[in-house]
């Protein structure tokens, strides 16, 4: 079924919005929480969170990107709940490496700092994004937006894993450079 | 946390930046395919110039492996599914792969390339075509053969959950038992990752797992992540109205083939059938199945059968197998050079 009818099922509540939802994009929504979570138990609860927000979000929202949409919410989801299991001692491994690499990207304290909303530093991350090869900016997308291993990315892109890892490295430096020059603070 | 507040951000990127990178796994699997299969031509043209430069130097020819029967039968009971979840869907860079089929068949006149010329419907949920396995790495030693089983056992009544309710229901589920021998012509062993392509289905199957079993034991796979059907290396224009959009997910598992000899690779899985015909006035409960002889598939197969286990409850409305179930041929040998198989079928009433 198309994105548009699915949408339109959410505006008609018509439960068969969230049978469709997940017939289509289940699979995806539950790869980036079991990315996250690396439990099949909690991803699973998460992915069904996702139906009911989406149905809770769906109006007054009418998402452009179905997919991108969902996918946000799984991703939202997952990553309180990591947090949640972090606080309990619980989780951790791959996602925490992740979110350590992140911290790399966090500029350093200057003279002229602007307190943006988050939307507001996104656009500017998606502007940086933008002026990226397509390769780069996929291999930053696949480790920080879905959570791949650096492993499974190497063998997306057919790259050895310390090409991927200098990739990243450099990656994270220009975005923290990028960052820095628009004086934000996170 | 700084790095959390930032992962939230990163979270709040574009929608056609989270979508591009999604669908990046096809465009590089594919890349490296068509240069990996590139290779053995690429040796053969330099073999084909030592030999006119340096004279009467004949090609040596690989030694026969031995090539053990393949056995339906001897599927030992399926594991449980994997565990892993499935991958994300490559879909699109700007929109997501769209499941549902929108059946066959786009003019052939309007494609490019060979035109499919066959007969059959257009269904309105159309599942896709059952794929054939290929290697991750296209492997120069390598050949297949191929016994596919389309086993109608399970297209009966069942019981279903209906809201707490139990209610009995037809099955429009067809068992499928994908057989390969795989051998190894060469002098050396061969380790391989092998990939089985199946439709990412649209509708929950009885059982969706994919089992997998080499020399009859179980096989770890791991879940790859998903590619449109149209990207598959061999996908041809003029199958573009047929298989549209549909997405590809994969089983992907190591393999080794000793020096000389064959590994049967065995996969069961369900396929549901197409439905909703243009034909359904005349035909009513049309039900349909594809096969794609070789799309996608980077094995070089010496020969291909497919069996009908007809379990004397279906008819056969139309078909480009052959099989005549009246007259007893019930397994045909396959063209790989025909691009795809149809069957389409009709429920036997009860009383017939």
């Amino acid at each position: 079924m198309e994105d548009e009818r699915i949408i339109s099922l959410y505006w008609e509540r018509n439960q068969a919005a969230i049978t469709e939802s997940e017939a289509k994009y289940g699979n995806y929504c539950m790869k980036i929480a079991y990315n996250i979570l690396a439990l099949r138990e909690d991803a699973e609860e998460c992915v069904s969170d996702t139906w009911l927000s989406a149905w809770n979000s769906m109006p007054p929202k009418r998402p452009s990107k179905l997919m991108a949409f969902l996918g946000r919410i799984a991703r939202n989801g997952a990553l309180d709940r990591f947090r949640s299991l972090s606080r309990q001692k619980r989780g951790g491994g791959l996602t925490s490496l992740a979110l350590d690499e992140l911290s790399e990207c966090v500029p350093s304290r200057q003279a002229v700092e602007k307190e943006l909303e988050d939307k507001e530093i996104a656009e500017i991350i998606s502007r940086w994004l933008r002026e990226l090869s397509a390769e780069k900016r996929q291999v930053f997308l696949r480790r920080y937006w879905y959570f791949d291993s650096v492993e499974q990315i190497s063998g997306i892109f057919g790259f050895s894993r310390s090409k991927t890892t200098s990739m990243l490295h450099r990656l994270r430096e220009d975005l923290r450079q990028t960052l820095e020059k628009e004086g934000i603070v996170i | 946390m700084k790095n959390f507040r930032l992962a939230r951000i990163i979270g709040l990127i574009d929608d056609d930046l989270v979508t591009e990178a999604a669908g990046v796994k096809k465009r590089y699997l594919r890349r490296i395919t068509r240069w990996m299969s590139m290779v053995p031509a690429a040796c053969l043209c330099i073999v084909i110039i030592m030999a006119v430069v340096f004279g009467n130097h004949g090609m040596g020819s690989s030694a026969p492996a031995n090539g053990a029967p393949m056995d339906a039968g001897a599927v030992p009971e399926a594991p449980e599914a994997a565990d892993a979840p499935a991958e994300m869907p490559a879909g699109d860079a700007e929109e997501a792969p769209e499941v549902n089929g929108i059946g066959p068949n786009a003019d052939p006149s309007e494609a490019d390339g060979a035109a499919i010329v066959d007969n059959s419907s257009t269904f309105m949920y159309y599942t896709g075509p059952i794929l054939p396995l290929s290697l991750e790495v296209y492997s120069d030693g390598v050949t297949a053969e191929r016994e596919i089983t389309l086993d109608f056992s399970p297209y009966v009544m069942h019981q279903v959950v209906s809201e707490s309710d139990l209610i009995e229901t037809y099955s429009n589920e067809c068992l499928i038992i994908d057989n390969y021998i795989l051998t190894n012509n060469t002098d050396s062993d061969i380790n391989c990752t092998a990939l089985y392509p199946f439709i990412v289905s649209f509708q929950p199957l009885e059982d969706n797992s994919v089992k997998i079993y080499a020399d009859n034991a179980p096989v770890e796979t791991l879940a790859y992540p998903e590619i449109c059907l149209r990207d598959m290396d061999g996908f041809d224009s003029s199958l573009y109205g047929v298989y549209g959009e549909m997405s590809v997910s994969y089983e992907a598992f190591e393999l080794k083939i000793p020096a000389g000899e064959s590994v049967i690779v065995s996969v069961r899985l369900r396929k549901a059938a197409s439905y909703g015909s243009e034909h359904s006035g005349e035909n009513e409960g049309l039900n349909g199945f594809d096969l794609a002889a070789a799309l996608g598939s980077n094995l070089e197969f010496t020969s291909q059968k497919a069996t009908l286990e007809d379990r004397g409850i279906i008819e056969i409305v139309n078909q480009n197998f052959g099989f005549d179930i009246e007259n007893g041929i019930k397994t045909v040998e396959l063209d790989l050079d025909t691009e795809r198989y149809y069957l389409e079928i009709l429920r036997k009433s009860q009383d017939s």
